[in-house]
């Protein structure tokens, strides 16, 4: 019950500052397409470094709408409050992902055929870079909570929680571009994608805990 | 091996002696490095232990001024006090 | 005995006393075999049968790679050991190894850039032992970066614990996927990275420097941590009369 009420909340939430999940995405399409501009535009080319280019524009823009999961709660005190309930905190934070990841790692996923198309990728690669995007998204939003979590007290923490972050993203970046460049080669991809399904699952049981700690840490 | 072939290392005397030598620097630089930060922490502390001990002093020769102070006043009562009681014997 | 020691070791006054004590024989040490180590590895060893000189290059790679690695496990180690039950040296452990650790893997990327020249024709490769050797920069780095932002020393200190823990458990899976990663790419350059062949003097050498380095690192730490203790330990009686004699 408890879930249905949070995660209501957590959408309501995002919804109200829609402006800010749109950054984001507007940034993702941007990054993008400043490849082609400052590279080639040459397809065979830009077919090659497309996986690599969507793959880390990806990143970059997950990172960037991170600050809507914990920040406005911290500094309302409502981060406080869910935490000091009895209930599983687990919960609280799982919602808070899965409400962030449905409004700016799924838009990202949708996004990225149309990307596909501007940098040239072809056939298979679409689905491809679809379900490695679909599985790879939510271990970004799960792994950034906990650098989120670690700077959200902080002023300047833009920066920062980049550095933090990034180093560990990089297994769910060279496996889901990876996904994508074999599946251009028109080899099979299956094992990548298997990758990150471990990631993902791995993530949603053992994260939590660890952004539980990260706020605690914050909090004080 | 002569010393110019030492120096030399076989042509490679260039990348050789520069990863030595930078990590040199670096070790020495290092070293220096937490070593003045020890020193400069320790004659921190001790200014401030001698600023508290002179702070202590001060205080504490305050309060004893203070309880001087009190004694002669109490002092100064009792003489007050007697030769009132004098004064109404007379 | 053993919990006696780990209490023991939990005091900042015992462990600026024993290291106060200890560090003059460790420096002794550590100088004596890093000068066996220079003279072993830059002279009374041969080159490399392929590689010529450039292999004594190895005799500090090695170490300063090792010595990174087998710190930042130290660092987290003892960072979780401050997260979990709260000892305080155990943090201010964990703050002095980062800096030390970062300059060791930068060394190591150094000397290895400076070896892969001559050896390779390259001074920079995307191997899978480098680049995770450039990731765990990286994750010094954001150690260092954290524990530093916050004003609260306390918690900066939990905070940079949480991340090293949450780094220690995801080096091996960094240092497979970029193992795995590279084996992709390989192709080519598999036929550069061969291991020069290893002479009784130099593995002598390799393992005088191997220890000297860590050794060294170590009185550097340890210097570190009674600089820490000092900072943070001001109210305290014993560490004024230590001061003040």
């Amino acid at each position: 019950m408890m879930i249905k009420i949070l995660l209501h909340r957590e959408l309501l939430r995002h919804w109200r500052s829609r402006q800010d999940l749109i950054n984001p995405l507007i940034f993702f399409v941007i990054a993008v397409s400043m490849f082609p501009l400052a590279v080639t535009p040459e397809g065979e080319l830009l077919e090659q470094i497309a996986p690599g280019v969507i793959w880390v524009a990806a990143l970059l823009a997950t990172m960037l709408s991170l600050e809507s999961l914990y920040r406005d709660d911290f500094h309302d005190g409502t981060l406080e409050l869910l935490l000091m309930q009895s209930g599983s905190h687990y919960k609280v934070v799982i919602v808070k992902i899965i409400a962030h990841w449905l409004t700016s790692g799924l838009p990202l996923v949708i996004i990225s055929p149309i990307l596909a198309v501007m940098m040239h990728l072809k056939g298979d690669s679409f689905w491809a870079l679809l379900s490695s995007l679909l599985l790879g998204t939510p271990v970004l939003s799960l792994i950034g909570s906990v650098g989120m979590g670690l700077t959200v007290g902080l002023r300047q923490s833009g920066v920062l929680l980049s550095l933090l972050v990034l180093p560990l993203y990089l297994p769910v970046l060279i496996f889901g571009a990876s996904a994508v460049t074999s599946a251009a080669m028109g080899m099979e991809y299956s094992g990548q994608l298997a990758y990150l399904g471990a990631f993902l699952f791995a993530s949603l049981s053992l994260v939590p805990f660890a952004s539980v700690a990260a706020i605690r840490v914050s909090i004080r | 091996m002569s010393f110019s072939e030492f120096i030399a290392m076989g042509y490679h005397g260039f990348y050789v002696w520069t990863s030595y030598g930078v990590s040199a620097v670096l070790f020495i630089a290092l070293y220096l490095g937490v070593k003045s930060q020890n020193k400069s922490m320790k004659q921190q502390l001790k200014r401030r232990y001698s600023r508290e001990e002179l702070s202590q002093a001060k205080e504490a020769q305050a309060q004893a001024k203070e309880a001087q102070a009190k004694q002669q006043a109490e002092r100064d009562d009792t003489v007050h006090a007697d030769s009132m009681a004098q004064g109404e014997n007379l | 005995m053993s919990w006696q020691w780990f209490h023991r070791l939990s005091s900042p006054k015992w462990f600026y006393q024993i290291s106060g004590r200890m560090l003059p024989w460790l420096w002794t040490i550590t100088l004596a075999l890093l000068a066996f180590g220079l003279y072993q590895g830059l002279y009374n060893s041969p080159a490399d049968y392929q590689q010529g000189n450039s292999v004594r290059i190895m005799y500090l790679h090695v170490p300063t790679a090792m010595a990174s690695m087998f710190f930042y496990v130290y660092m987290a180690i003892a960072a979780a050991v401050g997260y979990i039950w709260r000892i305080k040296v155990a943090h201010m452990v964990a703050v002095s190894i980062a800096p030390v650790g970062a300059m060791m893997t930068f060394l190591a990327l150094f000397t290895g850039s400076f070896w892969g020249r001559p050896t390779w024709n390259t001074w920079w490769i995307w191997d899978a032992r480098i680049t995770s050797e450039l990731i765990l920069l990286f994750l010094y780095l954001g150690f260092m970066s954290l524990h530093q932002a916050f004003d609260d020393r306390e918690v900066g200190d939990r905070a940079a614990g949480v991340l090293a823990m949450v780094g220690l458990v995801n080096i091996p899976i960094i240092h497979y996927s970029v193992y795995w990663w590279n084996t992709l790419h390989q192709g080519a350059t598999i036929s550069k990275f061969e291991k020069p062949t290893i002479d009784p003097s130099m593995l002598t050498a390799l393992l005088t420097m191997i220890v000297a380095i860590i050794l060294f690192a170590l009185c550097i730490i340890l210097i570190r941590i009674r600089t820490e203790i000092m900072s943070r330990e001001y109210g305290k009686q014993w560490l004024k009369e230590e001061i003040c004699q």
